[in-house]
């Protein structure tokens, strides 16, 4: 019978048990939403790295041999360690797509991931191994052939099989601005695949590798050199001629030490893998250029971001909209259980057992929020945690990655059952403590005394309107604190995903305006000379620029946990390549000095006027600059220097780019040093496709402020018309027109809001900043909320609040006083 | 012309089957300063004539005609007008606004009518002068219903309603509240209204008006109305 009550109470109260249904099912929903995204991109990752074996620490140099290799392997703490080259080629029939080839001879670790095909086998040499997402943009299958070139020298395998590695689960060509699968792929090959024979003879004829090189990297001309010594001659001697003959002579196995390892990649048990630096430089002797954990490879690094800030998004947020809805719900059931109390009384004074009554009506709360939470579970990661995750899929490569449920997203709906629960429970205890014979009449007004506000020494001159609403305010302290602090969080969310777009319009106008200077771009081939590149400057005008990875410390000989891998630009210092400060105005590097973007110089706690060091990543000297310039830049990093300070250092100045005001369009087709150009437009585009998941991003947090503005308004301003209805009605009674009431009610409603958006403000900037600095170290975007955006957000909360004001002023209009008197008594 | 005036007045609640007939063809008459008892058992829809009375519910079929004005034709505004200059309502459960001092619940009239009275005189009228500046919360139920005469009486209503006034309370504060109310009339010469089941009530009115299943039984005009303190308890 019991169970016919509560279903019909259900129905007759069906607005205040949906919007506890709706509450409960949106709090649940929106923990889960980016978690469940998370979490499944956490289990696929696993996965992933430990299918793949990934490595845990990566070694670059400019040659490992046999003997670092074993010597490595001996160390206690390394429990497997393997070689292997990496070079950046181009695909033959792709439209010379990028591709980075992997040549192994064994392959123990970071193993590709095989979608399809058989697994990748070291010794195969008939065979190459294809990142699956570029066959497939290229409709390319197993048993296809598939042809690369690196450095003039082609390869044509049968693919044996599509895969996916870690280390590439986001990509980007460097030709490109933004992701495309169909300009970049990695190709995994056996070192003895390689034609090594003709690639040497390639570099030998095209002037590439000269008698020095190999002298200095190989034994292959030792004998050679010791005869020329013996005869009274120096290696200048050596021809070109005499090299090749040399070289034909010499069997593949000998001449692969023209291709040297240059990486040694190794896994080991402790936690932090940096710690074992000092140990592997001593077994390679210290002949290393750097050594990196998993943080600095890109291809992971990029994603660890995106999904550590998904993280931040998912926790503050939803945390916030969680608190919010407890807050909402637990008043919500309050009342809801409150306006029972005739009805607790009455089954009371008929004997029934409390401890019956008390089950009754927590069936109440715990079947409707069970209901919303359930729903919530269902609908947060299966459908709207799993549209997001498709989003994330097309930029990122994890094979398997879903979106998927974690223990916590059953707590959450646990905590949400049971505070709803709890709060019945208390609700329903204090009504139980009543005597049924005082339960079965009309609650005892509340305790009203003095509120704070009569110590304001205009208190008496204030309308009643105003002190009678300060009385209420004072007597519902939860209700209006849960208008307030609703109303803050909303109008910060609202102001945040509004100045979102700001903040892009200010980078938008920063990279364009500021910093890139320059109306096409042309990117050389790898192998392009400084001559060649000066000659191209000297033809279109422009600037060159170099780009390359690098190491940078704050004092000398520093080990991994000090040093931050980073980029440096080479720049003229004509100005195509804007530099700004921090304030993002345009400056210049005063010369013999490095600019140092801001959020690196912080993480190395140095300003103007200090010494960095620096080495390139791949080359084992390390440089000392002065920093003459911070300088802020909002997607990039590192330091900036001069191309006469660069050169001064020794290093050979290899431009990556010409900026220039030249059309250069179409260029990259006729010469074969260009590998891409780029209009202005282009790039507006590019980074217009780059900011898409961050619209997305922004969109959500508009609508999620939207929904939380309009919940919280609507709740307060129906929580305050419910526990005023009698006195509405009183008010009625005596002659109050219904638009004095509704006066009464939407000034109390403006008066919160205002507040919530005055504490709001503040926070906004804040927030706004902390979401763009969790992009990662790359990024450094400056938060900027314009004052429209304030304006905005705060008259859409006051909007809301009129509007929920004219909503409540129907139902004062229609208020039956008869009634509501009549059931109050 | 009488004050009041009720001309064949039904009123009715639902449809069809359920319909149920709260006044059925009422009429009776009210003079200016008649102290009158609405009396009947529950159910007799004495509380539905005081309501159309106050211009709280309108009849489903004839004429509430108070001091001329036709009430039972009046809009939503007309009647918010009506109950704010006219009536003065008085509940058995008082309907004080808890976050309201004494003093501020009588001074809320202010905000509805122009000449309202001042309630520190009011309030020294029903005893409580002392009590100004307390709420509801701290005052017995006596004080409450006098508060709440006083706020009726700020407006300085032509008829006072009361709602069984002193069904709340003991006897001894009922009867504080009903010579309340009574002094009202004879002294003040307003015109007061009480429904009650409570047939003691009776002997002090100048009418009474009794009730049965919506009609209207009988109508006694009492020659000698006794003072409330005379009346046995």
């Amino acid at each position: 019978m019991l169970i016919r009550k509560m279903l019909r109470e259900m129905q007759t109260n069906f607005g205040q048990f949906f919007s506890v249904f709706l509450l409960s099912f949106l709090a649940v929903c929106m923990f889960t939403l980016l978690k469940a995204s998370n979490v499944g991109a956490y289990h696929a990752l696993n996965n992933f790295h430990q299918k793949t074996n990934l490595a845990d620490g990566w070694l670059y140099g400019e040659g490992f041999s046999d003997e670092d290799l074993k010597k490595v392997r001996e160390l206690s703490d390394v429990t497997d360690a393997q070689l292997r080259m990496q070079v950046t080629g181009t695909s033959v029939g792709q439209n010379n797509a990028q591709i980075e080839i992997f040549l192994e001879d064994e392959n123990l670790l970071t193993k590709p991931y095989v979608l399809e095909g058989v697994e990748f086998n070291p010794s195969d040499t008939e065979h190459l191994w294809l990142s699956e997402r570029f066959a497939k943009e290229w409709d390319l299958s197993v048993g296809d052939d598939f042809a690369v070139t690196y450095n003039g020298v082609s390869v044509e395998k049968k693919i044996a099989g599509l895969i996916a590695s870690p280390e590439f689960s986001y990509m980007c060509a460097d030709t490109d601005l933004d992701v495309d699968f169909k300009n970049i792929a990695y190709v995994y090959m056996s070192y003895k695949a390689f034609p090594v024979r003709e690639y040497v003879e390639h570099l030998i004829a095209a002037g590439k590798i000269t008698a020095n090189d190999v002298l200095e990297h190989t034994k292959l001309l030792d004998a050679v050199l010791e005869q020329l010594e013996a005869n009274g001659l120096t290696k200048d001697a050596i021809t070109q001629e005499m090299l090749l003959k040399r070289i034909d002579g010499l069997s593949d196995e000998k001449l692969l030490a023209m291709m040297p390892y240059t990486q040694m990649i190794l896994s080991t048990d402790k936690e932090d893998v940096l710690a074992l630096e000092n140990e592997i430089s001593e077994a390679v002797n210290g002949d290393y250029a750097v050594f990196v954990d998993k943080d600095s490879i890109a291809g992971m690094k990029v994603l660890a971001d995106e999904l550590s800030q998904h993280e931040q998004f998912a926790y503050i947020f939803t945390m916030v909209f969680v608190l919010i809805a407890l807050l909402v719900i637990m008043t919500a059931m309050s009342r809801m259980v409150a306006n029972q109390r005739t009805q607790i009384g009455t089954m009371n004074a008929l004997g029934m057992k409390n401890s019956k009554i008390m089950r009754h009506y927590l069936g109440y709360s715990f079947v409707i929020s069970a209901l919303g939470a359930a729903f919530g579970l269902i609908v947060g990661p299966l459908w709207w945690g799993q549209a997001l995750t498709e989003l994330f899929v097309s930029f990122y490569t994890i094979p398997e990655w879903k979106a998927a449920y974690d223990n916590s997203f059953f707590i959450a709906a646990a905590v949400v059952v049971l505070v709803c629960t709890c709060t019945s429970y208390l609700s329903c205890r204090r009504l139980l403590r009543v005597k049924p014979s005082e339960a079965l009449r009309p609650a005892p007004p509340k305790s009203g005394k003095n509120c704070i506000f009569e110590k304001l020494p205009f208190w008496k001159g204030l309308g009643f309107t105003v002190q009678y609403n300060l009385r209420d305010i004072s007597r519902a302290r939860l209700r209006a604190f849960m208008g307030i602090f609703g109303t803050a969080c909303g109008m910060m969310i609202m102001a945040c995903g509004l100045a979102c777009n700001t903040t892009l319009d200010n980078v938008y106008d920063w990279n364009f305006a500021k910093l890139q200077n320059y109306d096409y771009n042309i990117q050389f081939a790898k192998d392009i000379t400084t001559q060649q590149a000066d000659a191209f400057s000297k033809q279109y005008g422009g600037e060159l620029i170099m780009a390359d990875s690098v190491e940078v410390a704050a004092k000398d000989h520093a080990l991994s946990g000090d040093k931050k891998t980073t980029g440096v630009v080479v720049t003229e210092g004509k100005g195509f390549y804007g530099i700004t400060n921090v304030r993002q105005e345009e400056v210049s590097i005063p010369e013999g000095t490095v600019a140092i973007s801001s959020k690196l110089a912080l993480s190395l706690g140095v300003e103007v006027g200090d010494g960095v060091y620096w080495h390139i990543y791949d080359k084992n000297e390390w440089y000392r600059a002065t920093v003459g310039v911070i300088s802020r830049n909002p997607t990039s990093s590192g330091i900036t220097m001069l191309r006469k300070d660069f050169e001064e250092t020794g290093n050979k100045f290899l431009p990556a780019f010409l900026f220039t005001n030249e059309d250069v369009t179409g260029l990259e087709r006729t010469n074969s040093l260009i590998t891409a150009t780029h209009s202005k437009t282009d790039r507006l585009e590019a980074f217009m496709q780059s900011m898409q998941i961050m619209y997305v991003m922004v969109g959500v947090l508009i609508v999620f402020a939207a929904i939380l503005i309009v919940v919280v308004l609507y709740n307060s301003g129906n929580l305050s018309f419910n526990e005023r209805i009698k006195e509405f009605a009183t008010l009625k009674v005596l002659g109050f027109e219904s638009k004095q009431i509704q006066k009464i009610l939407t000034i109390q409603n403006l008066w919160l809001s205002v507040i919530g958006i005055f504490l709001g403000t503040p926070f906004a900037k804040i927030i706004l900043q902390y979401m763009f600095d969790s992009n990662g170290d790359s990024y450094d975007y400056e938060a900027v909320i314009s004052a429209g955006d304030y304006i905005y957000a705060a008259i859409f909360v006051l909007g809301i609040s009129v509007l929920a004001g004219v909503f409540f002023s129907k139902r004062i209009r229609r208020l039956d006083m008869v009634e509501v008197l009549k059931g109050m008594e | 012309m009488s004050l009041v005036e009720f001309q064949d007045v039904v009123k009715t609640y639902g449809t069809g089957e359920g319909k149920q007939i709260a006044v059925n063809h009422v009429d009776f008459t009210i003079e200016k300063g008649e102290f009158v008892v609405i009396l009947g058992q529950s159910g007799a829809g004495k509380s539905t004539v005081l309501n159309m009375l106050g211009g709280m519910d309108v009849p489903t079929q004839g004429k509430v005609i108070i001091d001329g004005m036709e009430v039972s034709a009046m809009n939503d505004k007309q009647l918010s007008n009506y109950r704010a200059k006219t009536i003065g309502f008085v509940f058995q459960f008082y309907n004080l606004l808890p976050s309201l001092t004494a003093y501020e619940n009588i001074a809320l009239t202010k905000n509805i009518v122009k000449d309202a009275l001042e309630p520190t005189e009011l309030l020294k009228a029903v005893g409580l002068e002392e009590h100004k500046d307390k709420f509801p919360s701290q005052m017995s139920g006596g004080e409450q219903q006098r508060v709440s005469i006083a706020r009726a009486l700020a407006k300085n209503p032509r008829i006072v309603l009361g709602d069984e006034p002193t069904g709340a309370l003991d006897s001894e504060t009922g009867i504080t509240v009903l010579e309340l109310l009574q002094d009202l009339c004879k002294k003040k010469h307003h015109t007061v209204i009480i429904v009650t089941h409570n047939a003691d009530i009776a002997k002090c009115a100048d009418k009474v008006i009794r009730m049965k299943n919506g009609k209207i039984r009988e109508i006694i005009h009492n020659e000698h109305p006794l003072p409330v303190r005379e009346v046995n308890w």
